[in-house]
C-alpha cells in the first residue's frame, strides 16, 4: 500500500463511530504453535497459511506481516520458527512501524493448557502465557487498534487478561478448562479463505462475521459428528473482561454490549481506507456515518415501534444510504461498491 | 412459574409406559384403592402360619397355592373346635385366607354380639382377633354397616386404634367426613399423648395422616414416619407385614414405585404371601408395566378365588384390553361376593355405560351413591373409561363431575386438567392441574405437565386455513409452511374420502424434544410413539425429535389427522385397532407415495399364525406377547381396512365407522356390512393375505419349517438384516449356493446368497440372485432390502441408470430412508434429470428437513425450472436455518418476487436484506429500481 495517500481524519473517526480512520493500514502477526504430533503440525500450517494468504489478497503488505511456524522452512514466506523469542520480537517489530489507528491482527493457532493458573499457547521451546502475552503486547501503543484472537484449546483464560479498549479479544473456548483440541481455527480461517462469511454482502468479512461463521459451522460439525461440544467461543470488544457467546453487529441493546467494534474491524484494508479523500468524499462519509448511526439507533428501538413508523423510517434511511454509497461508488476512486 | 417439588417421595423414577397410540394414559394406579383392609398386627403372622411350598415363579411341580391351608382347614373343621379356643382363631384366620367368609361369619357372629352385656366372653386378646377377622369378613362380602359396627365395638370396647382407624376409612367412604375426621383427629391424639405406641397403634396413626393427607399433603410425611415406627416396633416380625403393605400402597398412590417395591421386598420373602401383599406386588407391576400382573393375580385366585379387589383388578385389565365382555365376567364375579364393593360397582357401570345399557348404570350409580355419598373415585374411574376408549370430552364432563362431588379430588382435578389440555383447553387446563398440584404435589405427571406448559412460552402459535400451529419458535419459520401444507391436503382429502369434516381449527402441537411430546401425551417421559390425536388436539415429534431417518414426519402428521377424522366420526366410538389401521391404510394415500410396506417379521408371524383374527385382535395392541406386535399390529389393520376396500368400496369403511358411532359392536357392524361373520371374515382376510403376498410367502412357511426341522429355537436370522447375517464359512458357502440352487422361489435364500456374491464382487451374478430376490418380496425395501443391495452392485458397476432404477424403486416404498434418498437425488443430479432431482430432495423433507444445503439446491434448481415460487418457498427455509449470509437470502427472495411481478413483496424482502446488510450493493440498487418503479419518490 502506498502510504503517501494516507489522510489523516481522525475527526471523521468520531464522527464515523468507526475505529479505523480512513488510510490505516493493518498489520498482521499470524503464530501456529507446536503440534505435537504430524497432523497437527500440518492442521496448524495450513490453518495459518490460509489467513495469511486471505490477508495478503484483502490487501494487507507482505511488509506488514510476520508469519511464523514450527517448521519455518515450509514455505519461503514465513519469518520464522514460532518461539517465544521470536513471536516477542517479531510483535515488537510490528509495532514500531505501525501508526496511530493502524490495526494489528495476532491470531494464534496451536495447542493451548492451563497450569499454575496460567493459560498457555504451546509453542517449541518455552511457551507464552497469557501474562507474558499482555507484557509483550504492551509494545503496541493504545491508539493503535489490537484484533487477538487465540485459537487453541484452553484458550478462553487468555480472554480475561487481554481484555481492554479498543481491543477486539476472540478465544476459541470459554475457559481455560476447555482442553480438547479445537475445530474453531479451520472455520475461521475459511471465513476468511472463502469469503462465505460475508454476511452483510459488502465484499469484507469483518471480525465479527469470521467468528459467527466459525462458530456456526463449529456448531454444525459436532452436530454431525454426533458429538458433545466441548469448544464454546468468545468474543469481547467492550473491553469488560467478559466475553460474549453471541455478540451483535448492534453490540445489544444499548450498543454498550460486545460485537460493535468487532463488526467494524476487517482483515485487510477496509472499504474507507480505500476511497480517495477529497472534501466533498469526506462530507459524504461523515454524513454515512451519521446515516449508519441512526440506523443503528433505530434498528435497536425496533421492538418498541409500531411497525409501519419502522419500516417507512428504515426505508428512508436505507435509500439515503443507497444514494449516497452510489455517489461513492461512482467517484471511481477506490471503486470498491462497498460501505464504510 | 411455581416450584414443584416432591419431598421424600421421589418425583422421577424410571418408569415403564403403557400406552394406547390414539387413546391415551391408563393413570397412575389404575382402580380404586383396593377395599379389603391387609390383615392387622398380630393377624399377619397367623395369616401366613401354614407354611406354603408356594412361590410366585409358580413352578409346575409345586403344590396349588392355598393346598396346605385347604388342608389345615379340613382338619380344624373335623376338629369342629370351641369358638373361644385357639384353633378356632387359626380357622377364622385361613378362612379369611381362603375366601371363606360367608363361614366364618356364620360361625363366629352369633358368638360375638356388638352389645357387649350379650356377648358369651368378656373382651380378651383372643375375641379382639376373632373380631377383627369377623370385620374383615364383613367387609369381604358387603356388609359395610355390620363391619364399621364391628369396627367401632373394637375400638371402643378393647382400645383397638388399629380398628377405630378402618372405622374412619369405612366412615368415610360412607360420606361421613366429619366423623372420619375426628376418628382420625383422635388417633393423632393418642400419639402425642402416649410415650409410645405398639405396632397396631403405630398403623393406625399412619393410616390417620395419610387419610387427612388429602386436606393438609405435609401430613402424608407424617404418614410415612407412623409407618416406620410401626416396621421399627414390629423389630422385623411378620406383625408388621400389615403396615409395610399398607405403606406401599402408600408409596405407590404417591407414585413412587420404586419406594413401594422396597417396602414390600421383606413381605415378599416368605414363603406363602398374603393375598394382600401379593395384589400390592401386582399393582406395583402393573404400574411399572410389567406383564407378570395377570400371572400374580392368578396365584391370588388359586387360594382365595373370592378375592374381590383382585377380581375386579382383572376386570379392569380386560377391559384395557377392550374386551369388555371378559371384564364383565370378572366384575360380576366380584360383586357376587361382594355386592357393595365400591370399585367393583364403579367398574360395572362404566362397563354397562360402554355397553350402552343405562338402565344398569343408573342402577350402579345409584348404588354407589346410597353407599358411599360424595364418591369422587366413581367419576374419576368413569373419567379414566372414556378416557381409554378416546372419548375425551365425555371424560372431561366425568371428570368434572368428581370434582363437583368433592372438591378434594385431587386426581379428578388431574383428570379435568388432563381432558381440558386433550380437547386445546390449554389455559383451563392449566389452571385445573396446579389446583390438583397444590393437593397433590407428588403428583408427576401433573409436575411434568405444568412444566411443560410453562415452556410454551418458547412456542408460536400459527394459524392455517383449519389448523393451528403449535411450533417452537427455533423451527416455527422452516416448519409451519411445510406442516400447514400437509395437514392442509390431508384434511382436504380426508373429508372428501368419509364425507365428513372434524371442527376446526385442529390444534397441531410439535415438540422437537421427544420428552415434551411424551410429557405432553402421557405426562411421562419414555413414551415410543411419534404422534398422538385426541380428536381436536394432534401432538407430535417434530424431525428434530428424533435421529434422521428414525420416521417421515410427514406420515406421522397424516396418520394423526386420519384418527381425528375417524374417531370424530364415530364419536371416539371406535376400537382401536381399527382407528390405527385407518390411519396407517391413509397414509398410503398421502401425496408422496408414502406406503408402508410388510416386514419379513410380519409375514413370519403370520406365516407362523401368530396374528390375531378379529375378535382379538386388540391384544395385538395392547397386550403384546411377542416383539414388535404393536408395528405389526398397526400394519394388519391397515391391510384388513385394505381389503375391505378392495372387496366391498371404501363406503363400506365409512359404513363401518357410521355402525360403530351409533353404538354398535364389532360383530354387529361386520354382519351389516359385509353379510359375515367374524369368523367368516377372517377368513376371507387370511385368504386375500395369501393371494397378496403369494410370491413371498412361501419363502417364510419353508423357512419356519427348516428351521423347526433343525430344532432351532431362535428367530429366524434371514428375517433380519443381511448385514446382521455371518456368512460364509467355505462350507457354508457352498451349501448356501446349493440352497439357493434348489430353492431359487426362497426369499431368503435368494437374498443370502446374493449378498454373499456381492461381498465376493461377482457382481453380475449378485445382480441376477439379488434381482429374484427382489421380485420374489418386491414390497419390502426397509433395511438390507434386495433394493440397497442392488443399487450397491449397479453403483459398483458404474451403471448408474441401474442405480437410479433401483433407488428410484427402494423410495418409492420405502419413505425414510435419508440417505438413498440423498444418493438418488445426486444421480439425477449428475444425469441433469431437475425435475426428479427436484421430487427426490423435497421428499427428504419429510425426513429430515433441517439440511441447509438441500434446500439451497432445492432453491437453484427451481431457477433452472423457472419456477420462481418454489424458489420463494426453498429460499424462506433456507432462511430458517441461520445461513451465513441472510441479506443474500433476502435479497434472492426479492429477486424471484421481483420476477413474479410482485414488486411490494420485493420490496419487502430487500429492506429485509438492507437492514441487516446497509451496504450491499446489488440490493441497494434493487431497492432504488423497485421504489421507482412503483412511483414512490422517497
Amino acid at each position: 500500500m502506498n502510504r503517501s495517500n494516507r489522510t489523516a481524519v481522525l475527526l471523521l473517526l468520531a464522527l464515523f463511530c468507526l475505529p479505523l480512520r480512513s488510510g490505516a493500514e493493518t498489520f498482521g502477526l499470524f503464530v501456529s504453535g507446536l503440534g505435537g504430533d504430524e497432523n497437527f503440525e500440518e492442521s496448524f500450517f495450513e490453518t495459518s497459511r490460509l489467513l495469511v494468504e486471505a490477508a495478503i489478497s484483502a490487501g494487507v503488505r507482505e511488509e506488514a506481516l510476520a508469519w511464523l511456524t514450527e517448521d519455518p522452512g515450509r514455505d519461503a514466506r514465513i519469518d520464522g520458527r514460532s518461539t517465544r523469542e521470536q513471536v516477542i520480537e517479531s510483535l515488537q517489530s510490528l509495532s514500531r512501524r505501525m501508526e496511530e489507528g493502524d490495526l494489528l491482527w495476532v491470531v494464534l493457532i496451536g495447542h493451548g493448557s492451563y497450569r499454575d493458573q496460567r493459560s498457555k499457547i504451546n509453542l517449541p521451546g518455552p511457551d507464552l502465557t497469557d501474562e507474558q502475552w499482555t507484557a509483550a503486547l504492551a509494545s503496541v501503543p493504545p491508539d493503535r487498534q489490537l484484533v487477538f484472537v487465540n485459537t487453541a484449546s484452553a484458550s478462553g483464560g487468555f480472554l480475561e487478561t487481554l481484555s481492554g479498549d479498543g481491543r477486539v479479544i476472540v478465544t476459541a473456548t470459554k475457559s481455560a478448562g476447555q482442553r480438547n483440541s479445537t475445530v474453531f481455527p479451520t472455520f475461521f480461517a475459511a471465513a476468511f479463505a472463502e469469503r462465505t462469511a460475508d454476511a452483510d454482502q459488502d465484499g469484507f468479512v469483518s471480525v465479527l462475521e469470521a467468528f459467527d461463521y466459525a462458530n456456526q459451522e463449529v456448531e454444525r460439525h459436532y452436530e454431525d459428528q454426533n458429538l458433545l461440544r466441548t469448544e464454546h467461543a468468545l468474543l469481547d470488544d467492550n473491553g469488560d473482561r467478559t466475553g460474549t457467546r453471541d455478540p451483535t453487529s448492534l453490540g445489544g441493546e444499548d450498543g454498550t454490549g460486545d460485537g460493535l467494534l468487532a463488526a467494524r474491524l476487517v482483515l485487510g484494508a477496509s472499504a474507507l481506507s480505500r476511497i480517495e479523500r477529497t472534501p466533498e468524499n469526506e462530507a459524504l462519509i461523515a454524513r454515512r456515518a451519521d446515516l449508519q448511526r441512526q440506523l443503528d439507533d433505530l434498528r435497536r428501538s425496533k421492538a418498541s415501534l409500531p411497525e409501519k413508523d419502522y419500516f417507512d423510517q428504515l426505508q428512508g434511511l436505507l435509500v439515503e444510504i443507497a444514494r449516497l454509497d452510489r455517489s461513492l461508488r461512482s467517484d471511481g476512486s477506490a471503486a470498491t461498491g462497498d460501505s464504510p | 412459574m411455581s416450584l414443584r417439588m416432591g419431598a421424600r417421595f421421589d418425583l422421577l423414577r424410571g418408569f415403564v409406559i403403557a400406552v394406547l397410540l390414539g387413546g391415551g394414559w391408563l393413570g397412575p394406579a389404575g382402580a380404586q384403592e383396593p377395599e379389603t383392609a391387609p390383615a392387622t398386627g398380630e393377624e399377619a403372622g397367623a395369616d401366613n402360619a401354614v407354611s406354603l411350598t408356594a412361590s410366585l415363579e409358580g413352578e409346575t411341580e409345586r403344590e396349588s397355592f392355598g393346598d396346605a391351608e385347604r388342608a389345615r382347614y379340613d382338619e380344624l373343621i373335623a376338629m369342629a373346635p370351641r369358638w373361644d379356643t385357639l384353633e378356632s382363631l387359626e380357622l377364622s384366620q385361613i378362612e379369611v385366607a381362603l375366601g371363606k367368609y360367608d363361614e366364618l361369619i356364620e360361625r363366629l357372629e352369633p358368638r360375638l354380639p356388638m352389645d357387649p352385656i350379650l356377648a358369651d366372653a368378656r373382651p380378651s386378646r383372643l375375641t379382639q382377633m376373632l373380631l377383627r377377622a369377623l370385620a374383615r369378613s364383613q367387609l369381604a362380602v358387603g356388609r359395610r354397616v355390620d363391619a364399621l359396627e364391628t369396627y367401632r365395638h373394637l375400638g371402643s370396647q378393647y382400645g383397638d386404634l388399629l380398628a377405630q382407624a378402618r372405622a374412619g376409612v369405612l366412615l368415610e367412604q360412607a360420606g361421613d367426613r366429619q366423623e372420619a375426621v375426628a376418628f382420625f383427629e383422635g388417633l393423632i391424639d393418642a400419639y402425642n399423648a402416649a410415650p409410645r405406641l405398639n405396632v397396631d397403634g403405630y398403623h393406625a396413626v399412619a393410616i390417620a395422616c395419610r387419610q387427612l393427607g388429602r386436606e393438609e399433603p405435609a401430613l402424608f410425611q407424617d404418614a410415612l414416619k407412623a409407618f416406620d415406627q410401626a416396621i421399627e416396633a414390629s423389630r422385623g416380625r411378620e406383625f408388621g407385614y400389615p403396615a409395610r403393605i399398607d405403606l406401599a400402597n402408600l408409596f405407590l398412590d404417591k407414585y413412587d414405585s420404586g419406594q413401594a417395591r422396597a417396602s414390600l421386598e421383606p413381605v415378599l420373602d416368605q414363603d406363602a404371601p398374603s393375598a394382600e401383599a401379593l395384589l400390592a406386588l401386582a399393582r406395583i407391576e402393573r404400574f411399572d408395566g410389567q406383564p407378570s400382573v395377570r400371572a400374580i393375580a392368578d396365584q391370588i385366585l388359586e387360594r382365595n378365588p373370592r378375592h374381590v379387589d383382585t377380581l375386579v383388578l382383572l376386570a379392569t385389565l380386560e377391559t384395557e384390553a377392550e374386551n369388555g365382555a371378559a371384564a364383565v365376567e370378572w366384575v360380576d364375579r366380584a360383586l357376587d361376593v361382594n355386592p357393595n364393593h365400591l370399585p367393583a360397582l364403579t367398574l360395572s357401570a362404566g362397563l354397562a355405560l360402554q355397553d350402552g345399557n343405562l338402565l344398569l348404570f343408573g342402577q350402579r350409580q345409584a348404588r354407589v351413591e346410597e353407599l358411599s355419598p360424595g364418591n369422587a373415585a366413581f367419576w374419576v374411574e368413569l373419567s379414566k373409561l372414556a378416557m381409554r376408549n378416546r372419548l375425551y370430552p365425555q371424560a372431561l364432563d366425568f371428570a368434572q363431575r368428581a370434582v363437583a362431588a368433592d372438591p378434594l379430588s385431587w386426581e379428578g382435578w388431574s383428570e379435568v386438567g388432563m381432558n381440558q389440555l386433550r380437547l386445546g383447553q390449554i389455559e383451563d387446563g392449566r389452571a385445573s392441574l396446579e389446583k390438583s398440584f397444590a393437593g397433590d404435589p407428588y403428583n408427576v405427571w401433573n409436575k411434568n405437565t405444568l412444566d411443560l406448559l410453562d415452556s410454551l412460552v418458547q412456542y408460536r402459535t400459527i394459524p392455517t386455513r383449519r389448523f393451528e400451529l403449535i411450533l417452537h419458535q427455533d423451527e416455527a419459520d422452516l416448519l409451519a409452511p411445510l406442516v400447514a401444507e400437509i395437514a392442509e391436503r390431508a384434511y382436504d382429502s380426508l373429508a372428501s374420502r368419509y364425507g365428513f369434516e372434524p371442527a376446526t381449527p385442529i390444534r397441531i402441537e410439535v415438540y422437537p424434544r421427544h420428552e415434551d411430546f411424551s410429557v405432553r401425551t402421557v405426562g411421562l417421559s419414555g413414551l415410543g410413539a411419534l404422534g398422538v390425536s385426541f380428536g381436536p388436539v394432534i401432538a407430535m415429534d417434530s424431525p428434530a425429535a428424533r435421529g434422521i431417518g428414525d420416521f417421515n414426519w410427514g406420515t406421522t402428521l397424516w396418520h394423526e389427522i386420519a384418527h381425528t377424522f375417524t374417531l370424530g366420526l364415530t364419536r371416539g366410538r371406535i376400537p382401536r385397532w381399527l382407528t390405527e389401521g385407518l390411519s396407517v391404510y391413509e397414509e398410503r394415500q398421502g401425496p408422496e407415495g408414502w406406503t408402508d410396506e410388510p416386514s419379513p417379521d410380519f409375514l413370519s408371524a403370520y406365516a407362523d399364525g401368530r396374528l390375531h383374527g378379529l375378535t382379538t385382535i386388540n391384544e395385538g395392541f395392547v397386550r403384546p406377547s411377542f416383539p414388535n406386535q404393536i408395528g405389526l399390529s398397526y400394519y394388519q389393520a391397515s391391510l384388513i381396512a385394505e381389503f375391505i376396500e378392495k372387496e366391498w368400496g371404501f363406503e363400506h369403511i365409512v359404513g363401518l365407522l357410521h355402525g360403530y358411532r351409533d353404538g354398535y359392536d364389532t360383530e354387529r357392524v361386520f354382519r351389516e356390512q359385509f353379510g359375515l361373520t367374524l369368523q367368516e371374515f377372517d377368513d376371507r382376510f387370511w385368504s386375500y393375505l395369501e393371494s397378496r403376498f403369494e410370491t413371498a410367502l412361501p419363502s417364510f412357511r419353508s423357512v419356519s419349517v427348516s428351521v423347526e426341522e433343525e430344532g432351532a429355537e431362535e428367530e429366524d436370522p434371514l428375517s433380519q438384516s443381511p448385514d446382521a447375517i455371518e456368512l460364509p464359512s467355505p462350507s457354508a458357502e457352498g451349501d448356501l449356493e446349493v440352497a439357493a440352487e434348489t430353492r431359487p422361489d426362497d426369499y431368503r435364500t435368494q437374498l443370502a446368497w446374493g449378498l454373499e456374491l456381492k461381498r465376493q464382487e461377482r457382481w453380475e451374478k449378485a445382480d441376477e440372485v439379488l434381482s429374484r430376490a427382489r421380485d420374489l418380496f418386491p414390497e419390502y425395501a426397509g433395511p438390507g432390502s434386495p433394493y440397497h443391495l442392488l443399487a450397491e452392485v449397479a453403483l459398483a458397476r458404474e451403471d448408474n441408470d441401474a442405480a437410479i432404477a433401483h433407488l428410484q424403486g427402494l423410495i418409492d416404498i420405502n419413505e425414510y430412508d435419508y440417505d438413498a434418498h440423498l444418493q438418488l437425488a445426486e444421480l439425477y443430479k449428475e444425469r441433469g434429470a431437475i425435475e426428479s432431482e427436484a421430487d427426490t430432495l423435497t421428499r427428504t423433507l419429510y425426513i429430515y428437513p433441517y439440511r441447509r444445503t438441500v434446500h439451497e439446491r432445492l432453491a437453484d434448481l427451481a431457477v433452472a425450472a423457472d419456477r420462481p415460487l418454489d424458489r420463494i418457498q426453498a429460499l424462506e427455509r433456507v432462511l430458517a436455518l441461520d445461513p451465513p449470509s441472510r441479506p443474500r437470502v433476502l435479497f434472492e427472495i426479492a429477486r424471484s418476487h421481483e420476477q413474479l411481478g410482485d414488486l411490494e413483496q420485493a420490496r419487502r424482502a430487500v429492506l429485509g436484506a438492507l437492514e441487516l446488510a446497509p451496504g450491499f450493493p446489488q440490493a441497494q440498487d434493487l431497492l432504488l429500481d423497485l421504489l421507482e418503479r412503483m412511483g414512490d419518490d422517497s
